[in-house]
């Protein structure tokens, strides 16, 4: 009799091969987790704990607590305030700065001439250091004397305090950061964009896409998919973790309207000493930009082709 | 890049555009498909003037050498994409047009006409993939597929075939040329591989530098080539081009070596074009003559047998035997183009039983066929040769 061998071809994918257990030369992988518990894990524990407890800075003793912290947050009426701008900051920062960075790519990249020059120009605010660049948004803000008021005033308009305006100042502190990252992103954009193979925009053209709004919508922007996915995610964490232009130029105010997580964290546990409070408003911080992270990967790479 | 290109393909027509990498081949049909603007000249499709046209207005179909497919979109999508492009623009906007009930209309029309076109290249199977999933050849397929669903009145062709192993691109030669036959198409198809552009094309137009070498049915360009240039692109191997240096009467100095029974034609266009010419023989036309006083001789250097046929590289020696009192006595000066030190090489067909009996080193005496031999001079342009012909 006959045997007929049925061979199953496995997936071309490689696997790893079964005779290498995960940690088979667990020396190689040991400095780098060594620093990632020193320097990330354990701090994330410490803090998780220190947020169950009512410890001050500079105090010795502490005692537990339980949830007492977190109850306090969230019938706290400034700690409200500070999420609420948060979220609305973000909805303002994450939209205009990858929308603007999607178009000064796009404009970048189809200069003939002088596109490395449109390219650093761009890219510079993203090497200066806010701290020191304060200075120089603080005179352009100022309500009298400032560049924006000038402009104003010459063109007839109410000059605005910008910095000092309850109405306006959220939208001055997330001007001021997407100016900062704004080139960041549109260098980002512009690899993604030179990874286009021409011929896709020549085949298109052939086909019959003669408007760059069509060769937009069928080439660039899907072809663009890894690329937006990654620059989307990137905004979302970085204008959730907004501090510094809050801290030099506003404090939080006037009257907590520029009030930001990050910055009630620093006032609660370096001005107010309440570790406990600080390290639950972090563990709060630190869960929900875990779950963000991993649920838009996984929403957002549905859409998503990767080559 | 280009200068002076005239071409004339009529309907229907399969050109080729022939030529070596960089000689502008790729640059004429970019600039037919309207991707590229030349500096001067029209490009006419039909009685329409369309240098000044979009690609897109043009309604010529182009396949890349790349395939250009979309990655994006799945096989359906890509060969559905120059039918949607040419429908209202309100049928593509995102996210609103599935809603309009022209869009579904459009769906609607355009699926038997991808279904229909995707049968003929044999992919209908793959509709639903994505380009990423499919082969090489598949993909070229489906790049077929995309120029033959708009019906378009000319398909322009850029190396379509380079991206493929040897025995799919010998039967996707076939395929191609059966696909323009069944559509009576207009086909101009670029190529460095002069076996695609000799066994598809009605006609081929060698290009060199930038200009237009010679334009003719494939045969002619082997049989009769116009310049130096052509005769050596075309035909594997390539031809011999030996350099004649005429003497006195029937004889001449082949390659520096005095050689006897020169046809007078050949002596007499020698000394018409400053005393030598290049002598091009292909490889079918050099013979064994064993029993001719004239022949030459030539040690075979390589035998290359395969199996139909055989090809011998040979290295010029000298005359085959003791030749003297024959010829004018006087040593010729070998010329600078063929110095002493490497011997001219010449490439002979051979049979294959032939071939067998040969070995390397071996001393074999050869005569060119005169009457096939073909003459160029200095600055490359073909001589003619009546009366070798005639003696034939």
């Amino acid at each position: 009799m006959t045997s007929v061998t049925a061979i199953a071809v496995s997936p071309a994918r490689p696997r790893r091969a079964r005779s290498e257990p995960l940690f088979e030369k667990p020396l190689y992988l040991l400095p780098a987790f060594a620093l990632l518990l020193i320097f990330f894990l354990l701090p994330a524990a410490a803090t998780v704990l220190i947020s169950f407890s009512d410890w001050q800075l500079g105090r010795t003793g502490l005692s537990f607590v339980g949830l007492d912290n977190y109850a306090e947050l969230f019938r706290s009426d400034d700690f409200r305030i500070s999420i609420a701008n948060t979220l609305w900051l973000n909805l303002f920062v994450v939209p205009v700065s990858f929308g603007v960075s999607l178009g000064l790519a796009l404009a970048i990249t189809s200069v003939t001439r002088g596109a490395p020059f449109w390219q650093t120009v761009y890219f510079v605010p993203v090497t200066s250091n806010l701290v020191a660049m304060a200075v120089v948004w603080d005179y352009l803000l100022h309500p009298e004397l400032g560049f924006a008021a000038q402009l104003f005033l010459a063109l007839g308009l109410e000059p605005v305090n910008w910095l000092n305006d309850r109405d306006v100042v959220l939208y001055s502190v997330g001007f001021i950061s997407s100016w900062q990252l704004i080139g960041y992103y549109t260098v980002l954009f512009i690899a993604g964009l030179s990874n286009i193979p021409r011929s896709l925009y020549e085949a298109a053209r052939i086909d019959g896409a003669s408007s760059a709004w069509d060769r937009f919508v069928h080439i660039t922007w899907p072809m663009l998919g890894p690329t937006s996915l990654f620059v989307l995610i990137i905004t979302i964490i970085k204008s959730f973790q907004m501090f510094d232009v809050v801290k030099v130029l506003t404090e939080g105010g006037p009257d907590k309207a520029s009030e930001i997580i990050l910055h009630t964290l620093f006032q609660e546990g370096f001005i107010f000493f309440r570790m406990g409070v600080a390290a639950s408003i972090a563990t709060i911080f630190f869960a929900v930009m875990l779950i963000l992270t991993l649920y838009q990967m996984r929403i957002f790479e549905r859409f998503v082709h990767y080559r | 890049m280009l200068s002076g290109v005239d071409l004339d393909v009529a309907d229907g027509e399969f050109v080729a555009l022939l030529g070596p990498s960089g000689c502008g081949k790729t640059t004429l049909l970019r600039v037919i498909a309207g991707l590229e603007q030349p500096d001067e000249g029209a490009v006419l499709i039909g009685e329409r003037e369309v240098t000044a046209l979009d690609p897109a207005a043009r309604n010529i179909a182009l396949v890349f050498q790349s395939y250009a497919l979309y990655p994006h979109k799945t096989v359906f999508e890509n060969i559905a994409f120059p039918l949607r492009m040419r429908a209202p623009w309100f049928t593509r906007l995102p996210l609103l047009s599935p809603l309009l009930p022209q869009r579904r209309q459009l769906d609607r029309a355009i699926q038997p006409q991808v279904r229909d076109v995707a049968t003929q290249v044999g992919i209908e199977a793959y509709l639903t993939r994505k380009p990423a999933a499919l082969s090489g050849g598949q993909r070229q397929r489906v790049a077929l597929a995309r120029a033959l669903v708009r019906e378009p009145d000319a398909f322009l062709m850029d190396e379509p075939l380079s991206n493929l192993d040897a025995k799919l691109r010998a039967s996707m030669r076939l395929e191609i040329s059966e696909l323009q036959r069944r559509h009576k198409a207009t086909f101009l198809y670029v190529t460095h591989d002069q076996v695609e552009a000799m066994t598809m094309a009605d006609r081929v137009v060698l290009l060199h530098q930038g200009t237009v070498q010679q334009v003719g049915a494939p045969m002619s360009l082997y049989k009769d080539p116009q310049n130096r240039f052509v005769a050596e692109f075309i035909g594997t191997p390539s031809i011999n081009m030996l350099r004649l240096e005429a003497g006195s009467g029937e004889t001449a100095s082949l390659s520096g070596l005095a050689m006897a029974g020169v046809p007078r034609a050949v002596s007499q266009a020698a000394r018409e074009s400053g005393g030598a010419l290049w002598l091009g023989l292909r490889p079918d036309h050099i013979r064994l003559a064993p029993d001719s006083p004239d022949a030459i001789e030539a040690i075979v250097r390589l035998v290359e047998p395969l199996g139909s046929e055989a090809f011998a590289t040979l290295a010029l020696s000298g005359p085959a035997g003791p030749r003297d009192g024959q010829g004018d006595g006087q040593p010729h000066a070998p010329h600078p183009d063929t110095p002493r030190a490497t011997p001219q090489r010449i490439v002979m067909r051979l049979e294959p039983d032939v071939a067998a009996s040969i070995k390397q080193g071996d001393r074999l005496p050869i005569l060119p066929d005169w009457a096939q031999a073909l003459a160029f001079g200095e600055d490359g342009r073909r001589l003619a040769l009546p009366a070798a012909r005639a003696a034939a």
